[in-house]
């Protein structure tokens, strides 16, 4: 019997339990527990290089044809997670954790480290504003991201964000920006004072990436390999996760999902299936911490009271993906040692929207070129050249609303066992951005609102607020403390928790909180 | 019985469309398993469109602008687009996709020269697409 058991093992997961060794307790992890088997060469140096010197198929396409999905389905997917390399991250998700799904496009994964093997690295301290509708204040969770901060070692800057993303204490130096995203914010600096009158702020990014040695890892190497393979100066929960193991700080159960538990007198049963066999297994342990991410964590909690009936919500953040043209770029070489995801950050306080935006500015010199074919009006030939001569002037930027944008989605358990989730039809409003289109064109960044994309609703992989915390919760509502509402013993550690979704990266956000619940749960 | 096209037939002349001369041996493998996912799941019409344009030997490109962007024939630029990702992991195919010499005049001459033969395809690729539907 187990005093803890924390289910899941992404960037929730392993923060609870770093929560717990650090108070000197060793729980016991449960996960699938998925690893990368590919038979994918390493790449070592920089990607371009490479691609002139060998045949990158293994690498960007796979026998199993995983990097050709966005030419193969009609269905949209995330480029990142269609590299052989990367295909572990949601492997058989569809076969463990069925879903039925309405105008939502779930990514779930069972790979230990969970999603974050693939995740943009964006680590964001909450600020008072983000915890609006949280029962819980800033101080509670400040330790906690200062106590990540050492751990993950992150890259950023004190600078015109930090009334957005917190303080920058222990931060290390920034990344370099590539040579588009450095003309742009050197265009900030010279239109700041009017751009910030506007409610417009431009910044480094707050990334788990090294810009300097930490730890034992490197420091980035502007390779361009973000997309195809685990880089060592990219944080991942993965990488705290091993630490753990390695010294036997927690009790680590791969090749197990867990369906359901039950609460006794003096503890709880977990009850779970071999995710190779299928037999089924099971747990004691006397607090159980659920980190599966909101939907299979919700999963759980419904699973466990056999409820068909609840709709539980389920939120995310919507976004748009704005292309960018910076003209005087056109023609000019591909920047080949860039950093390939976030280069800066733009916050808008938007008094037309009248909430807060956050903009996510990106190097598209990580994905391959073919990614782009068909997306510019110009013959087959044409867009070929669009490539060589457009895309090294392009850059995309992610816009994300905070989740309330946006009615949530619902959630339920079907008779036949598959989750079931509907989201209402939704479509932002591209004219309403017509003053961020405005401030981007100040800083030599050319759009139009018909360009704007609206990806379908789940593509930002944040999922929140299954059963969100409340000062005093009912069914399927946690208290301050994590503590699941009518359970004794049952914790929920993951964004499910979360009554809203603030228009940033909700990990960080999220890995503090698994922390403050992990604590909390140790004390009770 | 479901009309569709040859594959190598198909390679080649998607090949040729996209980067002119004759399709390397391993590319040519490795497209005719792509092809074959995406026919599996493609409806009969389209799978029926591509195989009378490649039976025809008509301008692939002009065809697959025109289904682009009148958004018919999917499949053909899927294909297209398949082959794209193909080509760009050879080595000696690096040319086609990354540019390594910086030149703003040659970019804005490039895209300028793409956008009139565009127009020029646009046009074929309308009267191709019309001859389909009557054929």
């Amino acid at each position: 019997m187990a005093e803890f058991i924390i289910v899941g093992s992404g960037a929730a997961g392993v923060a609870a339990a770093l929560a717990l060794v650090h108070r000197g307790i060793r729980p016991m992890l449960l996960d699938a527990g998925f690893v990368n088997a590919a038979a994918v060469p390493r790449v070592h140096g920089n990607l371009y290089d490479y691609r002139r010197r060998r045949d990158s198929f293994d690498l960007h396409i796979g026998t199993e044809l995983g990097g050709l999905r966005a030419a193969l389905d009609t269905e949209q997917s995330v480029a990142k997670l269609n590299a052989p390399n990367m295909a572990f991250v949601t492997r058989n998700a569809g076969q463990l954790a069925p879903l039925e799904q309405t105008r939502f496009h779930a990514v779930q994964s069972f790979a230990a480290g969970g999603l974050g093997n693939a995740w943009g690295a964006g680590l964001y301290r909450w600020v008072e504003e983000d915890l609006d509708s949280f029962p819980v204040s800033l101080e509670q969770l400040d330790p906690y991201f200062d106590l990540l901060t050492r751990e993950i070692g992150i890259s950023g800057q004190d600078d015109d964000l930090s009334p957005f993303f917190g303080s920058a204490a222990g931060l290390l130096p920034p990344l370099n920006l590539s040579y588009n995203a450095r003309l742009a914010f050197d265009r900030y600096l010279r239109t700041r004072d009017t751009l910030r009158r506007s409610g417009i702020n431009m910044g480094y990014p707050r990334v788990g990436v090294l810009s300097v040695p930490y730890d034992g890892r490197p420091a980035c190497d502007y390779s361009n390999l973000e997309f195809w393979q685990s880089q060592p100066y990219i944080y991942t929960p993965a990488i705290t996760l091993q630490k753990l193991v390695s010294r036997d700080q927690i009790d680590y159960q791969p090749g197990v999902l867990v369906e359901s538990w039950r609460e006794t007198n003096d503890g709880l049963t977990l009850l779970a299936a071999d995710v190779e066999t299928g037999e089924s297994v099971q747990f004691t342990g006397g607090t159980l911490l659920l980190a599966a991410g909101a939907i299979n964590t919700a999963r759980i909690a419904l699973q466990s009271r056999r409820d068909l009936s609840t709709r539980l919500p389920l939120l995310e953040n919507p976004i748009l993906q704005i292309p960018l043209i910076a003209p005087h770029s056109v023609g000019r070489r591909l920047d080949t040692q860039a950093f390939g995801l976030v280069q800066l950050n733009l916050v808008w306080q938007s008094a037309g929207h009248g909430m807060t935006l956050q903009g996510s500015l990106i190097e598209l010199t990580a994905p391959m070129r073919a990614e782009f074919f068909g997306r510019f009006p110009l013959s087959a030939r044409g867009n070929l050249a669009a490539m060589r001569v457009l895309l090294p002037a392009m850059m995309m930027m992610q816009l994300y609303y905070p989740g309330s944008a946006q009615p949530p989605a619902e959630l339920s358990l079907s008779p036949n066992g598959r989750l079931r989730i509907v989201a209402p039809p939704h479509d932002m409003d591209r004219a309403s951005l017509a003053p961020l289109l405005k401030a981007l064109r100040m800083l030599g960044l050319w759009s139009h609102a018909a360009l704007i994309q609206q990806p379908p609703t789940g593509h930002a992989i944040h999922y929140a607020g299954t059963l969100p915390m409340r000062t005093q919760p009912g069914a399927y509502q946690c208290y301050p403390d994590g503590r699941l509402h009518g359970t004794r013993r049952v914790f929920v550690a993951d964004s499910a928790s979360f009554p809203t979704l603030p228009a940033k990266n909700m990990s960080f956000g999220m890995m503090a909180n698994a922390m403050r619940i992990a604590t909390a749960a140790a004390i009770s | 019985m479901l009309k569709q096209a040859n594959p190598d037939v198909e390679a080649r002349l998607i090949y040729r469309a996209l980067f002119g001369g004759t399709i390397p041996d391993i590319l040519a493998r490795r497209y005719r398993q792509a092809a074959h996912q995406l026919d599996r799941t493609a409806e009969a019409s389209e799978l029926a469109a591509v195989a009378h344009l490649i039976d025809q030997n008509a301008d692939l490109e002009a065809a697959e602008l025109a289904g682009r962007l009148t958004g018919r024939l999917s499949l053909l630029t899927r294909k297209f687009a398949a082959m794209t990702y193909l080509a760009e992991t050879l080595p000696d195919h690096q040319r086609y996709f990354v540019t390594h010499r910086s030149s703003l005049v040659a970019g804005v001459m490039v895209l300028g020269w793409n956008g009139l033969l565009t127009a020029v395809k646009l046009a074929h690729g309308l009267w191709l697409l019309r001859s389909v539907r009557r054929g």
